[in-house]
């Protein structure tokens, strides 16, 4: 080796480090984000061969996992998904009972059930885990259900510091029968990984002291990850279109396959798909691509994809933030894989339609409108969908509603011929109340613990209307300066109900000092916590003529008598009633026979309460609430009474009715 | 005859018995008013003094009906039984009136003969009810046939096993048009055989059924073409109100009264046209076999 001047091995050392990182540099692919936008605390290497014959998955996957928190980490917790489909007597199928529709007598009587198994777990030393790993059961104890897997460390992970996780797997992919799985050769690959829980350390969310987060698979719930960069590299067939969360990196052709390689970053999850006959239709919004991966029977609706789904970035891009990620996959499943039809995963969402779905039917574009919601709903505001699952879905629902109503005013069931025209956020106040027991359980339920059918009206629609209800009382931009300061304070990171009653209570003191009293409690907590429904009324209006004052009063020298030019004097009396629970402060507009409009408050506490006006004008209506800014209210008809009905609707609805039954009855006579 | 001829028979035949007319039609107003009239005396009673009583002016408003339904729902199925009640009398009462209306067709009185109307519509009410079970037994057998057959070809509308759902509209636009060319020639062939049955007072049914049959099979393009002439013009006349009702915005009591006689005048016209296919059948069997008969003589 030759002599080196020192000076000249610096010099060749820097240049040749400069070189080294220009090279990374250039290599940086210009769509992955330049500083982190998230902890980045778990991500993931996998690469993943997909059997299409045997419908199974091999992977290796190496998981760098650093500890959040100041405590020393001594195990790892994994979510093994695919395990709820391993027997009939998992926790998923206990609560949801629908495994068996998926499966065909066949695979019933030949044991085809899916699994997923972790064969190898290694850590940086090359020490093998795999042999004290175990499955727990936190939620329920059910010695039948392999979902979480633990697995004890050789060494612990200090505070801040990070580990390095090597995993061999294999799954049996489940038939497609809600979410994920497979049916025929569309593969829709969601919750497919052996993927870390959430630590959380002390103070986060319910979290007293630092534990893992990390629940069994139930029927109802699915979400709660941690962040991280996921490049996965997927093996398949060379005729199957993939798609996947992140963005393209590289595809490489090796024989009859082609791997594809995605660089999924800042994300909570990592899901893809596969099907030989999706047609790939490529968009854009701003500087995110957008693709659309739909079968060819449904190309023809592709706007009913793109569209809604434009509409809803410029809507966030202006109420909050705009989506960061370069990427945006739409998968339209085809009829068979429709059980995925309408799923959301980071960067990627799932939304179902029909060749023939009438365009006055906006299923599709609301299924786009929700599931995009969800990227800022679960995905960058990482709440805990299993434990508050409200935080997730309810604000999502009560965005798409917001979302659907302006871009699509006239409806989302829209049928003009028949004048009917259903707005987004009165469809899904309908389904809340129409609900055989909306009160069954409280919004701040656990996931699992919404039985009856109860989970979606309540957790979709008693959250978005007590939302709505919420933007009633402080108004459109207080709401909005709520949500803007919720999403920047807790973007990326894992907020839990107080921490957004904590950032109303804030906003709505820095805006409205104590309007609305010393906080907002008095309004969420019993809609959170309570089963209470709202219903104000009007019950009764009455004018009473007052007599004429007649006979001695005081400082009145002599009795007074009878006047034939007194004005007459009436005694008018709103009676307001409140038959619901829930508190809600009303205000009341009352109208006199002489068109004079006044507005009235009342504190909404008593169960009744009276206004009472004296004077030459009568009362001829009251309206409680008359600018709905309260549609937690279950009825709205007895919220208003007036003395002179206009009964021309009525009469319309009567004269219709008439028509069409005697149309029903001359149409039977068809059959004579 | 030419077609012009025998519909220009059929309808003069109804004229000639408007007052037949005006009875069905009075019957069809009394049984929805049987409706009606206990339906707004519900929806007065419990939302008579509400301001959202305003928003049936829209149309159909969505948040009136489902809160109505969440709170006073129970009050409405009454109200449904009753109407599915007046469907029912309505078509016994037509079943009943059968009778009466062939024989003003098939004898053709110089005037409306309200004696022959009655006393034949009660003498014929047992046979007319069996013949249309009959009938419809047989189009519930054609409407399930056709059904197995669009389910099998579908699949069943499975998710598991159809390939494509374009295939679920598909299959019905393939197999819509031969049901219906089935169920048509069915009822065509009922209503020959209540001409057969009232103008031949057959007691028993397997002869004006087989008769029909046979009478329908040897003219059978003349029928058919007599027959779908008047669906087409049924059709027109369905095409036509679904245009012009929503031209209408029904926001004032005068529009509203507006809407509602071009509603009722498209129901006459609508029960004019149910009457002249019977009127025009019976019309060309009896010209048919005005024409045997002089053949054989």
């Amino acid at each position: 080796m030759p002599d080196m001047n020192p000076l000249k091995a610096t010099l060749t050392l820097l240049l040749g480090l400069g070189l080294l990182l220009g090279s990374a540099e250039a290599q940086r692919d210009p769509r992955s984000f330049a500083a982190p936008l998230s902890p980045r605390t778990a991500s993931y290497d996998i690469a993943l061969n997909l059997d299409t014959e045997k419908h199974q998955v091999k992977a290796t996957q190496v998981l760098t996992f650093t500890n959040p928190s100041e405590d020393t980490i001594w195990t790892l917790q994994f979510h093994l998904y695919y395990n709820a489909f391993r027997n009939n007597r998992s926790t998923f199928v206990a609560e949801g009972g629908v495994l068996t529709l998926s499966m065909s007598e066949e695979d019933l009587e030949k044991g085809r059930w899916a699994w997923i198994k972790v064969t190898e777990a290694k850590d940086s030393r090359g020490r093998d885990l795999s042999r004290n790993m175990r499955y727990i059961r936190p939620d329920d104890g059910n010695p039948n259900d392999y979902t979480v897997l633990e697995i004890p460390l050789a060494e612990p992970v200090l505070p801040y510091q990070s580990c390095r996780l090597e995993m061999k797997w294999q799954s049996q992919i489940p038939k497609l029968m809600i979410r994920t799985g497979y049916n025929r050769d569309f593969y829709f690959m969601a919750q497919w990984f052996p993927k870390l829980g959430v630590y959380e350390p002390a103070g986060t969310r319910f979290a007293e002291k630092g534990a893992w987060n990390c629940h069994q698979y139930h029927s109802n719930t699915e979400y709660y990850g941690e962040f991280g960069v996921y490049k996965v590299a997927i093996t398949a067939p060379s005729e199957y279109v993939v798609g996947a969360s992140g963005f393209l990196l590289d595809q490489k052709k090796q024989g009859n396959n082609t791997t594809h390689i995605y660089l999924a970053e800042d994300v909570i999850d990592f899901t893809w798909a596969a099907c030989p006959h999706f047609v790939e239709v490529k968009d854009k919004w701003q500087g995110t691509d957008i693709r659309l991966l739909i079968m060819p029977e449904h190309l023809h609706q592709k706007e009913r994809f793109l569209q809604p789904a434009k509409n809803t970035l410029s809507f966030f891009a202006s109420y909050l933030e705009p989506y960061p990620y370069p990427t945006l996959t739409i998968v339209s499943p085809p009829y068979y894989g429709l059980m995925c039809g309408a799923m959301e995963y980071p960067t990627l969402i799932t939304s179902a339609t029909l060749s023939a779905l009438p365009p006055g039917i906006r299923t599709t574009e609301t299924l786009v409108t929700h599931e995009l919601t969800h990227q800022y709903f679960m995905q960058m505001l990482a709440s805990n969908e299993q434990e508050e699952p409200w935080m997730d879905e309810g604000f999502t629902a009560f965005f798409e509603g917001k979302i659907m109503d302006r871009y699509l005013p006239e409806g989302v069931v829209a049928w003009d011929r028949m004048g009917l025209h259903i707005g987004s956020e009165e469809f899904r106040r309908g389904r809340f109340f129409e609900a055989e027991n909306p009160q069954v359980n409280p919004l701040s339920d656990f996931g699992w613990e919404f039985r009856h059918g109860s989970y979606s009206p309540i957790v979709y629609g008693k959250a978005a209307v007590a939302l709505n209800t919420l933007e009633g009382l402080l108004g459109e931009a207080t709401m909005q300066a709520i949500m803007q300061t919720y999403f920047a304070r807790w973007k990326f990171k894992h907020p839990g109900r107080q921490d957004f009653i904590d950032v109303v209570n804030e906003v709505v003191q820095q805006r409205h000092g104590d309007q609305f009293g010393s906080d907002m409690n008095w309004f969420l907590e019993p809609v959170i916590f309570g089963t209470e429904m709202c219903d104000y009324s009007v019950a009764s209006i009455s004018n009473t003529l007052m007599p004429e004052p007649l006979g001695i009063f005081e400082e009145i020298d002599k009795p007074l008598l009878p006047e034939e030019e007194q004005p007459e004097l009436y005694r008018s009396k709103v009676v307001l009633y409140r038959l619901g629970g829930l508190v809600i402060p009303q205000e009341i507009k009352v109208v006199f026979d002489d068109g004079e409009v006044v507005l009235a408050n009342w504190d909404g506490q008593a169960r009744s309460h009276e206004l009472v006006y004296t004077g030459e004008k009568q009362v001829l209506s009251a309206f409680l609430d008359s600018d709905w800014k309260t549609p937690l209210d279950k009825n709205r008809i007895n919220n208003s009474y007036t003395l002179e009905p206009d009964k021309t609707g009525l009469q319309r609805t009567c004269a219709a009715l008439l028509s069409w039954l005697q149309a029903a009855m001359l149409s039977l006579s068809l059959l004579l | 005859m030419t077609l012009a001829k025998q519909l220009k028979q059929g309808f003069a035949l109804i004229v000639q018995y408007r007052r037949m007319v005006l009875l069905l039609y009075v019957l069809l107003v009394l049984l929805a008013l049987l409706v009606v009239l206990p339906f707004q005396a519900l929806i007065n009673r419990v939302a008579g003094h509400s301001l959202s009583l305003e928003g049936l002016l829209k149309g159909w408003d969505y948040t009136f009906w489902n809160d109505f339904m969440n709170e006073y729902g129970a009050a409405l199925t009454p109200v449904l039984q009753l109407s599915l009640l007046a469907m029912g009398v309505y078509l016994l009462a037509m079943i009943f009136f059968l009778g009466g209306i062939f024989s003003l067709f098939v004898h053709t009185p110089s005037v409306w003969d309200r004696a022959l109307f009655w006393g034949q519509s009660a003498r014929f009410f047992g046979r007319m009810l069996r013949l249309s079970i009959y009938f419809w037994l047989m189009q519930a057998a054609i409407l399930a046939a056709f059904g197995a057959l669009y389910l099998s070809l579908s699949k069943g509308l499975s998710p598991y096993q159809l390939d494509n759902d374009a295939l679920i509209m598909g299959n019905l636009r393939l197999l819509l048009p031969f049901y219906l060319l089935v169920a048509v020639i069915v009822l065509m062939w009922q209503d020959y055989a209540k001409v057969v049955l009232v103008a031949q007072d057959e007691k028993r049914l397997y002869r004006p059924i087989l008769a029909a049959w046979r009478f329908v099979f040897r003219h059978f393009a003349a029928a058919f073409v007599l027959y779908i002439t008047l669906l087409a013009l049924l059709g027109l006349l369905n095409w036509l109100n679904l245009q012009w009702y929503p031209l209408i915005e029904e926001k004032t009591g005068f529009l509203i009264l507006l809407s509602f006689f071009l509603s009722q005048l498209v129901l006459v016209l609508r029960l004019l046209l149910r009457l002249a296919q019977w009127s025009t059948a019976t019309a060309f069997w009896q010209s048919k076999q005005s024409g045997e008969l002089e053949n054989n003589a």
